[in-house]
């Protein structure tokens, strides 16, 4: 790849590493989403709220419960541990109280679509009410504040590394409880086969309760991570749900290796394309045409799009997804 | 002495079957007439305000606080807009039965095409001087007639590759393609203003009646977005009801058996996702006519977000169900960010509510408001005629027992 010819080493590291640090942002997220789509059959457009919402739930919990009492550090910890529980309760009450509602109805997938939609329009603003409109900041923790690597344009920051660690660590524990749980078992194979899941005498109700909870909580459980990095506003959730969308369609729906996998490979698209523009190819032939340098900058929105389609179109089922999941 | 007063309790539940009845079969027409003169009822409010303030002032306050619960007629023009949109985006869901997530594309495409012509016959390098004349000539019909082509023309091309996926999966796939045009007009926005948008297109003439539409001359631009509403909505009220209509509405409920029957229904998709996207085209020029810019936003999935709302606020299932939406939607919106919010802070957040309501709209009226009116009113004149009917063979049971 002629990626590295006009820009430094150091340089194309330090995009690496970000687009490491953004894919673990992107495969939490999308197992979440594709887990809840692989058992319930339901595209949860309400996922960029939910880690939104987390996001909020984790700042009110460090700066205003914890902070003051036993410090930041303390606080942020405390704070990973209590907004996925926190945001497996709400979302195990929003799937009994509005999602249940529409099981085993006509039109279900399109209602479940709809309904999360409408969570996705309604919980921006009940944020607004709640926490106020303007944004709210976030320190990185004091004691993440320092750098393991630094030469040149290569910075490799400790709260980074640890945002990676830390997701690699949820995979782990995300594929031990689907592959070698009992709750994991009927996972795997409510996806694969639900009815037959529920004439084995399976309680499905509480197992979908809790898979979404589950994805909910990855969910929140990322918006914590993110804001030290990121501004917190109600509006993040935005871009970042059509983001996920195109994570777990190119990674494969329902899967779990898909959205791992996908998520790593559009971190690093993110990453990596607006140094195409940096190249000596780019600057030397492209120059002034529509898809120079300028356009390179900005263009990972777009390939992120373009891409995302032409799977849709060429091979829908995704990468590592299951033959007609989308029927 | 009985029958008196059965006659007289009949007569209301009479009169009312007989209200719901004009309401269905005449309903259109009602509406119509009253959106031609509302611009006038507007004004005649308006103008009783100032009357009262200067002969009157007691009255003045109540007045002033019923116009606030009256949508003002730039408010209706708004509304009219997204009716059109409506209309165009429910060809294809309630008719055909596909959910286009990304119609915003379309909508986008008109506003930016319509944009786009009058701002190259302004600035920058002047076009040959045959073009410039034409266009000189009739500059707001030549440039909506473009937007219609050009938003048809990229409806067919998605249509191409979208239109033979289904139900999720199509609208993932419109979603998607939607937004790479709003990443587009972002990244290349020395030609689209990019997050700007389009401005400068103030006061558009219209060449055969050399007329100025926009913003300043809200009664003419009402009439003129009113007329083209009109006749576009009569339009597919026709294509609706035509035997074209009624192959949409076969392969919505059942495609392999309308395929059976020998129709074509992957081209019959296809037609349809060009007619919904040339007429949300149509939409979209005519809202950047109004709004006098061309923003970012229209092309945006939230855009696209907005008009899966009004239309089943309104109820996919009915044809008028989009118009319904569209004034329910912008009025509470209104209502909400303008008057409600004076008494109580909270309803600045109107997205909440708007969100809430859809909600429950989806979870309990799946029908919409106009669908589920619409299904109250077929059930209450069902009953009510069954009852004169028994009434009647009682009555004639009686009759032959007296005689």
């Amino acid at each position: 790849m002629e990626a590295a010819s006009g820009v430094e080493l150091a340089e194309f590291l330090q995009h690496l590493f970000l687009g490491l640090v953004q894919g673990s942002f992107y495969v939490l997220l999308a197992l979440g989403l594709s887990i809840i789509f692989g058992l319930m059959g339901i595209i949860n457009f309400g996922h960029g709220v939910f880690y939104m919402l987390g996001s909020y739930v984790g700042y009110t919990i460090i700066s205003l419960v914890v902070a003051p009492i036993l410090g930041e550090n303390v606080a942020f910890i405390f704070a990973l541990a209590a907004v996925p529980a926190i945001m497996f309760g709400i979302g195990m009450f929003f799937e009994k109280i509005i999602i249940s509602q529409i099981y085993n109805t006509e039109n279900e997938r399109f209602r479940g679509v709809l309904i999360t939609f409408g969570l996705s329009i309604f919980l921006p603003d009940f944020v607004r009410i709640i926490w106020g409109r303007p944004g709210k900041s976030f320190n990185i923790p004091p004691m993440f504040q320092w750098s393991i690597l630094e030469i040149g344009s290569l910075n490799v920051s400790a709260y980074r590394t640890f945002v990676v660690f830390v997701a690699a660590i949820l995979v782990a524990m995300i594929w031990f409880l689907l592959f070698r749980t009992n709750l994991g078992m009927v996972i795997r194979a409510g996806t694969s086969n639900n009815i037959m899941v529920q004439v084995l005498g399976i309680n499905v109700s509480k197992v979908w309760r809790q898979t979404f909870g589950l994805g909910i909580a990855l969910a929140g459980f990322a918006g914590v991570m993110i804001s030290p990095l990121f501004a917190v506003d109600p509006t993040m959730g935005d871009d970042i749900l059509i983001q996920t969308f195109i994570v777990v369609v190119v990674g494969g729906m329902g899967s779990f290796i898909g959205p791992v996998i996908g998520g790593l490979i559009i971190g690093q698209l993110w990453a990596l394309t607006p140094l195409i523009g940096r190249t000596t190819f780019v600057i030397n032939n492209l120059s002034g045409t529509m898809i120079g340098p300028e356009f390179w900058e900005k263009a990972s929105d777009i390939l992120f799009f373009v891409l995302m389609s032409v799977i849709l179109i060429l091979r829908p089922r995704g990468l590592f997804g299951q033959e007609g999941a989308f029927d | 002495m009985a029958t008196d007063q059965s006659a007289s309790k009949f007569k209301s539940s009479d009169f009312c079957a007989r209200i719901l009845e004009i309401l269905d079969n005449y309903g259109i027409l009602i509406l119509g007439a009253f959106l031609a003169v509302y611009p006038f009822m507007f004004q005649g409010l308006n103008d009783l305000i100032y009357w009262s303030e200067d002969f009157a002032e007691w009255l003045t306050p109540t007045l002033s606080f019923i116009r606030g619960f009256v949508p003002s007629t730039p408010l209706m023009i708004q509304i009219l807009i997204y009716s059109l949109f409506g209309m165009a985006f429910n060809i294809l869901l309630g008719n055909t039965g596909m959910l286009s997530l990304g119609h915003s594309a379309y909508f986008g495409i008109g506003g930016y095409t319509l944009g786009l012509m009058h701002a190259w016959f302004k600035k920058g390098t002047p076009p040959p001087s045959w073009i410039s004349e034409t266009f000189a000539i009739a500059p707001l019909e030549i440039s909506i007639i473009s937007a219609v082509l050009v938003s048809a023309l990229f409806a067919y091309l998605i249509g191409l590759v979208a239109s033979s996926k289904r139900g999720v999966y199509f609208a993932m796939v419109t979603l998607a393609l939607s937004m790479v045009f709003y990443y587009a007009a972002q990244t290349f926005d020395d030609i689209t203003g990019g997050t700007d948008g389009l401005g400068g297109l103030e006061n558009m003439r219209l060449g055969t009646l050399n007329l100025r539409v926009g913003i300043m001359n809200a009664n003419v631009t009402y009439y003129f977005i009113f007329i083209m509403t009109a006749l576009t909505i009569a339009i597919v009220w026709q294509i609706l009801r035509s035997p074209f209509g009624q192959v949409l509405r076969a392969v919505r409920e059942n495609e392999n058996r309308a395929r059976n029957c020998g129709y074509n229904t992957a081209k019959v998709r296809l037609m349809a996702f060009t007619l919904s996207g040339s007429l949300a085209g149509l939409a979209g020029a005519l809202a950047v006519i109004y709004g006098e810019t061309v923003p970012i936003e229209n092309i945006h999935f939230q855009t696209s977000g907005q008009i899966v709302i009004i239309t089943l606020f309104g109820g996919a299932g009915v044809f008028l169900g989009p118009v319904v939406g569209s004034f329910i939607y912008w009025y509470l919106r209104q209502l909400m960010s303008t008057e409600f919010v004076k008494y109580l802070d909270i309803f600045q957040y109107w997205e909440a509510w708007v969100g809430g309501i859809f909600i429950l709209i989806v979870l309990f009226l799946p029908n919409g408001i106009l669908g589920t009116l619409r299904n109250w009113s077929v059930e209450y004149r069902a009953k009510h005629y069954m009852n004169k009917l028994e009434e009647a063979k009682a009555a004639k049971a009686a009759e032959s027992q007296e005689s």
